[in-house]
């Protein structure tokens, strides 16, 4: 399967996550075999650089916490710099199981999107998340299916697979902070295509949330403030869709 | 002229004389002669018209704001001029600070300007003191928070770099430790 989409690269940003990460390369290597891995280390505090340091993958050190928006940038330049075309996302904690990456793969391969997003809410079931944060997901994904003239259920989904002139993008531009329902916004601007399929989550294997309690009505609102800005911003002509060479 | 006034205007040009050559001799810092200049320059005056002793009297409000906010642009002005010229300070930031002093500094030379701003907004002498302060403290706080957000932006690209260097410079350290091990097996 994995020969379906040759070049293809896993991005794995880890921020304390020294108990989740070594099963979690272990079932990449079992279920996306031959597909490098590079883990973007965001100044964690734990273990997880010497875990790292073990696990015979590529992996990048930051020297100061950037978030998860700013680990994923370094990967993406990364796997610009090393020329991949297409970069698949897992996080760090666990939650997207590698074996549900062939879903998203099959979609990239038909050719006509951009982005490809695995959403929790397309059916298939499994871990979702506690009620008042899906209460929050469901009015941003209205909000945000509004702005982009397209039906989105999982706006806050960080299970996602990039080609190569995304991948170019994100390298330019990427949100720092809570950066999932920004890029949606930002990519349907200028002008490239995503599109949603069905995925499985789990629970995460270990560590802690980012988000935190009352986290979930500051992400809300850290969000809402995101796109309003974004939308004031002007299209930044150079890295439109159709400007980005496609690559290779 | 009675004795104290004497004592006053021979002290105070000791003073300014000490202070004039110093600066001149860059033996003091800069800031520092031109504020004992100042110094001196107030007993001379005071040893002629010791009129302007009244000005700490209770009884002219006006002069006595005058003559604290003249103080206030002095320090403002010089410790701006001094972060200046040892470099502790760029031109950039420095502009706004050199605004402030400039005004207040107009504002207490020329009453008659104080006068037309009240006349013009209806605040007194002291309150449009306090306002300019007031407003050119959120001007540099606003300055600071886009200047902090520029920084922020660059520091992350260059953490980014720098990751991504150090993660080419093991790939290479490797390859180099890989063909070196294989040199010696054969």
């Amino acid at each position: 399967m994995a020969a379906m989409l040759p070049n293809t690269i896993v991005l794995i940003p880890a921020y304390n996550e020294e108990a989740s990460i070594g099963p979690l390369l272990k079932e990449v290597a079992e279920h996306l075999p031959g597909v490098p891995v590079c883990v973007i280390n965001d100044c964690s505090g734990d273990g997880t650089a010497q875990v790292l340091e073990g696990a015979g993958c590529a992996y990048l050190n930051l020297p100061c916490r950037l978030g998860v928006g700013g680990a994923m940038q370094a990967g993406f330049r990364y796997a610009l710099e090393q020329g991949y075309d297409y970069a698949i996302r897992l996080d760090g904690d666990g939650q997207h199981p590698p074996s549900e990456g062939y879903a998203l793969v099959e979609r990239m391969a038909q050719g006509d999107a951009d982005l490809v997003v695995g959403s929790r809410f397309l059916g298939k079931g499994g871990y979702t998340s506690s009620a008042a944060r899906q209460v929050g997901i469901a009015g941003l994904a209205t909000f945000l299916s509004y702005a982009c003239r397209q039906q989105i259920t999982d706006p806050t989904s960080g299970f996602q697979m990039v080609n190569r002139p995304t991948m170019t993008y994100f390298a330019h531009r990427y949100p720092a902070e809570y950066p999932e329902p920004e890029t949606l916004a930002l990519l349907s601007r200028q002008g490239y295509r995503f599109v949603e399929v069905p995925a499985v989550f789990r629970e995460r294997q270990a560590g802690k949330s980012s988000i935190r309690r009352w986290g979930t009505l500051y992400y809300m609102l850290r969000v809402c403030v995101a796109l309003f800005v974004d939308r004031c911003r002007a299209v930044d002509r150079r890295f439109e869709r159709r400007r980005v060479e496609t690559g290779t | 002229m009675t004795t104290p006034q004497m004592v006053s205007a021979f002290v105070g040009a000791l003073i300014l004389a000490f202070s004039v050559r110093s600066f001149f001799r860059h033996k003091t810092q800069r800031f520092k002669a031109l504020f004992w200049a100042a110094i001196g320059v107030t007993m001379v005056y005071a040893g002629f018209r010791p009129t302007i002793i009244e000005v700490f009297g209770p009884d002219s409000v006006e002069l006595r704001i005058r003559l604290i906010v003249a103080l206030l642009s002095f320090i403002v002005l010089t410790v701006t001029l001094e972060a200046i010229r040892i470099s502790r300070m760029q031109e950039q930031y420095a502009f706004l600070w050199l605004v402030t002093g400039v005004l207040l500094l107009a504002g207490c030379l020329f009453p008659d300007l104080a006068t037309a701003l009240e006349s013009l907004t209806g605040i007194s002498y002291g309150m449009a003191v306090l306002v300019v302060i007031f407003v050119f403290i959120l001007l540099m706080l606003f300055h600071f928070s886009v200047a902090l957000s520029l920084t922020q932006g660059k520091l992350a690209q260059v953490a980014r770099e720098l990751a991504l260097t150090e993660e080419r410079l093991r790939r290479v350290e490797q390859k180099r430790s890989k063909d070196k091990d294989g040199g010696q097996a054969e």
